[in-house]
């Protein structure tokens, strides 16, 4: 009993293993919880910039194919023939490893992720011939799209005619 | 002192919690690398041109149809406006045209749709002579059933001057060039010059003449581009903005008050128009207008157009 007495190495290098182990797992958890959240905030913030540079591409390549359909559009009101445009849109499928979709509606085209859930918006300057999306609900999903024109009749509006954009 | 040598009774225990955190940190370190190199490519994207080459598709366009243009006008000048001639040159211009955006890597093609329309060419029996618009006399009609018309254009070298002038002295007595409509109704251009400029008024049947355009005349000859609105001296030219030419398709051309100017003129109309038979009046074989079919294939765009080229057609 004594000699246990004396005997002070088993207690303090019990608690001081315990406090070095409750110490360090503190500080380990901490610093996962902080870069946790530090990688939560970095990822949604690279989302929400490439599904920006995503969306003004889009609107780029609408406004270029609308472009095309006037000309196409005017040429065919004084030949009666039929004019076309079928212009692709090289889109990456997923940003920051995560999906996404697209919808299109009223100038304004809104890509959606969920996870991070994100919604971005990127109008388009308004163009002379309608656009439509051909899809089921009215969203694509992300990666390459199609945009296609046809002229319509002869003597027709240009607004009569629709860039439809295809996944 | 505890025993921490690796030879004790669990000495694989200890470290594990270092050992997972340090994983979980090198995963986030991965996730953060991988983050950081998709932001350094989107910011590459960003700046880069990434629409599908719609310019050069309208270019094409743009450069076969000023060909075809070019075409049509030395064959009607030079050629004895033959259609069959520029049938053929239009045929012989659509391998080049494939060649020559081969060298772009892309695919262009250029090719008739139909044969080419005949028309007949107006302008005074000596073309490049001016001489007054009194002759058949001072008002008279150039051309009746018309039913299409383009590159309409009059050259003066001398017009009437006439000081602030009334509605009725302009119908009288400046040189007028009238569009018979027969259901939407005559208009009629008066020029006339006033203090050194070509002054153009309009009139309609209900409507006195009203300004229309004007330009510096200058020393030289003036030309009223009428299907293109267009005036132009030779120092320089003024965009009329679609005040010349008829909003309807005119079924005659007349002249009013030739003796007021002097110049020439030139007409092209379609194959079925009248034009009046005057021996100073010179009646050609003209081509009126050729269809073609143009197409631009690259790796991205797909464009087809089909366009009708008519040089000088009203807007």
């Amino acid at each position: 009993m004594s000699r246990f007495s004396r005997d002070r190495r088993g207690v303090s290098v019990t608690v001081g293993y315990v406090l070095m182990l409750a110490v360090a797992g503190l500080l380990l958890g901490v610093l996962l919880t902080a870069g946790g959240g530090l990688l939560q905030g970095q990822s949604e913030q690279v989302v929400d910039d490439e599904l920006t540079v995503i969306g003004s591409q889009l609107a780029a390549n609408i406004h270029e194919a609308d472009r095309l359909a006037q000309v196409a559009h005017d040429d065919a009101n004084t030949t009666a023939a039929t004019g076309s445009v079928e212009l692709d849109v090289e889109l990456p499928q997923r940003v920051a490893g995560t999906g996404y979709r697209i919808e299109i509606r009223n100038g304004t085209i809104s890509l959606l992720t969920s996870n991070p859930t994100l919604n971005v918006t990127v109008r388009y300057p308004e163009t002379t011939v309608p656009v439509e999306t051909v899809d089921s609900g009215g969203q694509l999903d992300g990666g390459d799209l199609r945009i296609v024109y046809e002229t319509p009749p002869a003597g027709s509006p240009v607004e009569a005619g629709r860039l439809e954009v295809r996944g | 002192m505890a025993d921490v040598s690796p030879d004790s009774d669990s000495p694989t225990d200890r470290g594990q919690l270092l050992l997972v955190t340090a994983l979980a940190l090198a995963v986030l370190l991965v996730t953060v690398a991988l983050l950081l190199n998709t932001a350094i490519f989107t910011e590459n994207v960003a700046t880069r041109e990434t629409t599908a080459d719609g310019r050069a598709a309208i270019e094409l366009r743009g450069e076969a149809v000023t060909a075809v243009d070019d075409l049509i006008e030395t064959e009607n000048r030079v050629g004895g406006g033959d259609p069959g001639d520029v049938e053929s040159a239009v045929d012989a211009m659509g391998p080049l045209v494939d060649r020559e955006r081969a060298r772009h890597g892309t695919i262009g093609n250029l090719s008739r749709n139909g044969s080419a329309t005949p028309g007949r060419l107006l302008r005074w029996t000596n073309p490049d002579t001016a001489r007054p618009f009194d002759d058949p006399g001072a008002s008279w009609r150039l051309v009746d059933s018309l039913a299409e018309s383009r590159a309409f254009t009059v050259e003066l070298t001398d017009v009437r001057s006439l000081t602030d002038p009334s509605g009725t002295v302009i119908e009288n007595q400046a040189f007028g060039v009238r569009f018979v409509n027969d259901t939407a109704g005559n208009r009629t251009l008066y020029l006339y010059e006033d203090g050194g400029r070509l002054i153009v008024e309009r009139a309609t049947e209900t409507t006195p003449p009203s300004q229309q355009c004007a330009i510096d005349a200058g020393s030289g000859t003036m030309t009223v581009d009428l299907s293109g609105d267009r005036l132009s001296t030779t120092e320089t030219t003024v965009d009329c903005y679609r005040g010349l030419w008829p909003d309807d398709s005119p079924d005659a051309i007349e002249f009013r008050n030739g003796d007021a100017a002097d110049g020439t003129f030139s007409l092209t109309v379609d194959d079925g128009a009248v034009p009046i038979a005057d021996p100073d009046v010179r009646d050609d074989p003209a081509v009126y207008a050729v269809t073609v079919d143009i197409s631009y294939t690259s790796q991205d765009l797909a464009f087809e157009t089909t366009v009708r080229v008519a040089p000088g057609e009203p807007r």
